[in-house]
């Protein structure tokens, strides 16, 4: 499959313009507005800050504090920098990460011990990543990507792991932890290239 | 800067998003960050590729406690409205606010902008408040020059596509519109007429792309005269 299909494609222009007009009018304090664009994308939102966070206590935090930053923020949404979903899951999965390293620098500065990750063991989803045409392509070039590459993005953009922890958890040298990571970014932005 | 200095930054824009940044190269990054526009465009940039790897992950729907928690964080009576959109469209509360925050805010400015000002001949000055009741815009004039100076300090932020625009009432009433208040940086707005100090300026939201040229189409959320230095 190369795209996806026009009828998918359709579906997601409408939603997206949806969004965009329900973002709008929370910039100007329409709480029905709100209402239903909580509706419609906070499973979406949940999804990605319970896997970041991995314990549905925080993640439930999370959600809301991403949500009063979306409904505070809606008047600096500016639809030709980003899709409004990529917009509001980078804002939760922004809170998502501050929250995960306040708390491993909390219990590491409290007794010293190592933060006890709660680690998803299941690989990155890539088979997942087919629902836009924007997916696709990043699939595409993340399979080009070697496993090890892949994965450490993978574990860096949903754990918020620094270069230093990436390597301890990974057990590999810091400099080919950086090597990896910059290697396979160059990659990818060559491989997205339009 | 070399080519060399532009795939490192974005390279760097790229692990910033991805989260490895730490520690000096991290600070040093975000310092970069709050001057650096086109840094900017490429950490957004790098959002944008990003994303989708947020759509892998499977919806789960979040208990219904976190919506009525956030429905009462939210509501208008609990919460201070945001003032981007409700106070800065409220005309009640800019003019109950304008004497005294003018003032206050006309000192700081003053001394923040007198001197170049007046290097450059202007001899009046005004401070348009912003939303958050500080100081947007600094506009200077010169007593019989056909133009004013106007400096973004703090601007509001808003929604896409709405501006602010400025206009200027002459002392029979007529209203003139002087232009665009600029997002950042400074503009020259041309007046109709020679600046007097009997004009009067006003501020209104607009459609960027349908901006009037009679009067203002919205309610007027500031208005002030120049005063003199």
């Amino acid at each position: 499959m190369s795209s996806v299909d026009n009828k998918t494609a359709e579906e997601k222009n409408i939603r997206n313009q949806q969004l965009t007009e329900l973002l709008a009018a929370c910039a100007l304090n329409d709480q029905k507005a709100f209402a239903r664009l909580y509706q419609m994308t906070s499973a979406n939102l949940y999804g990605v800050v319970l896997r970041i966070l991995n314990r549905e206590a925080w993640a439930e935090d999370c959600l809301q504090e991403a949500f009063v930053k979306i409904w505070n923020n809606a008047d600096r949404y500016r639809p030709y920098l980003a899709a409004p979903m990529t917009w509001m899951m980078t804002i939760a999965r922004n809170q998502a990460l501050d929250q995960l390293r306040r708390r491993r620098r909390e219990v590491m500065e409290s007794d010293g011990h190592t933060f006890r990750e709660e680690v998803d063991k299941d690989p990155l989803p890539l088979e997942n990543l087919t629902q836009s045409d924007e997916g696709l392509r990043l699939k595409a070039c993340l399979d080009q990507l070697k496993e090890k590459q892949r994965q450490m993005i993978a574990m860096a953009y949903f754990k918020g792991l620094t270069h230093d922890e990436l390597a301890n958890q990974t057990d590999t040298p810091l400099g080919t932890v950086k090597t990896w990571i910059r290697r396979g970014l160059e990659q990818l932005r060559r491989c997205l290239e339009p | 800067m070399k080519d060399s200095e532009n795939q490192d930054s974005n390279i760097h824009a790229g692990e910033y998003v991805l989260g490895t940044l730490q520690g000096v190269e991290l600070a040093e990054f975000e310092q970069r960050l709050l001057d650096d526009m086109q840094l900017q465009a490429e950490v957004d940039a790098w959002e944008s590729r990003l994303g989708p790897l947020m759509e892998s992950v499977e919806p789960v729907r979040p208990p219904a406690s976190v919506w009525q928690k956030l429905e009462q964080r939210t509501s208008s009576n609990n919460t201070v409205v945001s003032p981007a959109s409700g106070l800065w469209s409220n005309l009640q509360f800019w003019r109950a606010l304008g004497m005294v925050a003018a003032t206050v805010v006309l000192g700081l400015a003053l001394t923040l902008f007198t001197t170049r000002q007046v290097d450059l001949g202007m001899d009046s000055m005004m401070v348009v408040l912003n939303d958050q009741s500080a100081a947007g815009w600094i506009v200077a004039a010169q007593r019989n020059q056909g133009y004013l100076n106007v400096k973004a300090v703090e601007p509001s932020i808003l929604p896409t596509g709405k501006v602010c625009q400025l206009w200027m009432e002459d002392e029979d009433g007529n209203l003139f519109p002087l232009g665009v208040l600029p997002h950042s940086g400074d503009k020259e707005l041309a007046m109709p007429v020679k600046h007097a100090t009997n004009q009067r300026f006003m501020v209104s939201i607009e459609e960027e792309d349908r901006l009037p040229t009679k009067k203002p189409s919205q309610d007027i959320v500031f208005e002030g005269h120049l005063t003199e230095i």
